[in-house]
């Protein structure tokens, strides 16, 4: 493997693009070569704070909006105040599909949010999890009958590493990790992304629906 | 954001999207920006790694958008002209002086933080660090580093974006993050240019960082 091969091998692990077979050449790849595991951890570091300034920068892009009266804050929010609908000369579903982000809001009765604790951390509940040994058998379990009732698809083989570093006892290393479930739900009502009210909170406007073949 | 799932969609309507703010649909020409104004600023950022006028120009480039969108020609190529809109904003605004000299940042307070004061400082200063080790970068390596960087962007699509192939954006990104390996100040950073041989050059000289310190109160 040349120079440019492992960059890209190391690029991909930090970007959370490698495959299974990917992380076990590199794995191989530093037990051949220590410095393989020097650059990973360096380019993982690298990779939070890229992924850090990125998400300012997104931040900063996120308070510019046009201006008033070109499609800015002010005017849609005026027009939406008004009762106009948005979008008046594209069909309805198709500004819903372009705004690029739909929000689902689950009904407080459905779903598993509902169930999450909402007042903070004293109010987590215990007893779901009493039976198990470990937080990895909850999990185990949790996948297991998420599978049974249609609720869990699948739980992604490439886990995002965030950062690595020496373990506090001195032995081994952290690995913090973002590991992907992928779930369905069905849901009584969709709401869309209708940007923010007049105290920048954010507005949800019901999505009335396209027929079920266009989405 | 407790009980609420975000879906993104891959948006394959984008043109008749913007056939409509050509034709002067004020809410279609919101929705575009609002798609595409993330990635526009790591665009801007690439071309002028600067904090300090990131604003300025996106605003700069949103009133170009506004006032030019009925120009267009083709409605397929509308990211590569956004992108050519920002590109100008971002290269006028370095030919006006604005500009600061590679080494002298500005300090980084505007920069959203989280946690206390220190916490703030510390991260504006890792920030700052961080752009300031991506301005030494070549241009050509900047832009895809951040786009890649940027929640959501994947090589396809700044491939599009840029017009090369997508081998070749993983390439630049891959080169990129070795320069930026190189560059850091706990670098392997001789051991690492006598392996590769003559010809290469780092990406950061040693005086970046003092530099950056010299210009972090």
């Amino acid at each position: 493997m040349n120079e440019i091969e492992k960059d890209l091998l190391i690029s991909r692990c930090v970007q959370g693009e490698a495959c299974d077979e990917e992380w076990d050449r590199l794995v191989a790849l530093a037990a051949e070569e220590p410095r393989v595991r020097r650059e990973l951890g360096r380019a993982q570091r690298d990779q939070r704070s890229l992924a850090e300034l990125m998400e300012s920068a997104g931040a900063v892009a996120e308070r510019v909006g046009l201006p008033a009266g070109a499609g800015g804050e002010a005017s849609s929010a005026a027009r939406e105040g008004a009762g106009v609908h948005p979008f008046p000369r594209v069909p309805a579903w198709l500004g819903w599909a372009v705004a690029a982000v739909i929000l689902l809001a689950w009904a407080t009765h459905l779903g598993p949010a509902s169930n999450a604790p909402q007042g903070g951390p004293d109010t987590t509940p215990t007893t779901n999890v009493a039976g198990f040994p470990t937080a990895r058998d909850a999990f185990q379990s949790y996948l297991d009958k998420g599978r049974e009732e249609g609720i869990v698809l699948s739980e992604q083989p490439r886990r995002v590493i965030v950062q690595t570093r020496p373990a506090p006892s001195g032995e081994g290393f952290e690995v913090i990790f973002v590991q992907q479930i992928m779930e369905r739900a069905v849901v009584p009502r969709l709401y869309h992304y209708g940007g923010e009210d007049e105290y920048g909170r954010p507005t949800l406007v019901r999505w009335e629906g396209p027929s079920r073949e266009r989405m | 954001m407790s009980g609420v799932s975000e879906f993104v969609s891959d948006a394959p309507t984008g043109e008749v999207l913007v056939a409509a703010a050509k034709a002067g649909d004020p809410d279609a020409m919101r929705a575009l920006w609002e798609r595409d104004r993330r990635w526009i600023a790591a665009v801007l950022l690439a071309h002028k790694p600067s904090f300090e006028d990131l604003e300025d120009l996106l605003q700069e480039v949103a009133v170009t958008f506004v006032s030019r969108i009925d120009t267009l020609r083709d409605e397929s190529s509308f990211r590569a002209w956004l992108r050519t809109i920002a590109l100008n904003a971002a290269r006028a605004a370095g030919r006006n002086g604005k500009y600061r000299p590679r080494g002298e940042l500005p300090p980084h307070d505007h920069l959203p933080g989280r946690g206390g004061d220190e916490h703030r400082l510390a991260m504006n200063e890792q920030l700052g660090d961080m752009l300031h080790r991506v301005a030494q970068l070549p241009e050509a390596y900047r832009e895809p580093l951040l786009l890649r960087a940027m929640r959501g962007m994947r090589s396809r699509e700044i491939a599009a974006l840029l017009d090369i192939p997508p081998p070749t954006v993983d390439t630049r990104i891959a080169r990129a993050r070795r320069m930026l390996r190189e560059g850091r100040p706990d670098g392997d950073e001789s051991a690492d240019t006598k392996r590769r041989g003559a010809g290469h050059r780092p990406a950061a000289p040693p005086s970046a960082n003092s530099a950056l310190k010299r210009a972090t109160p």
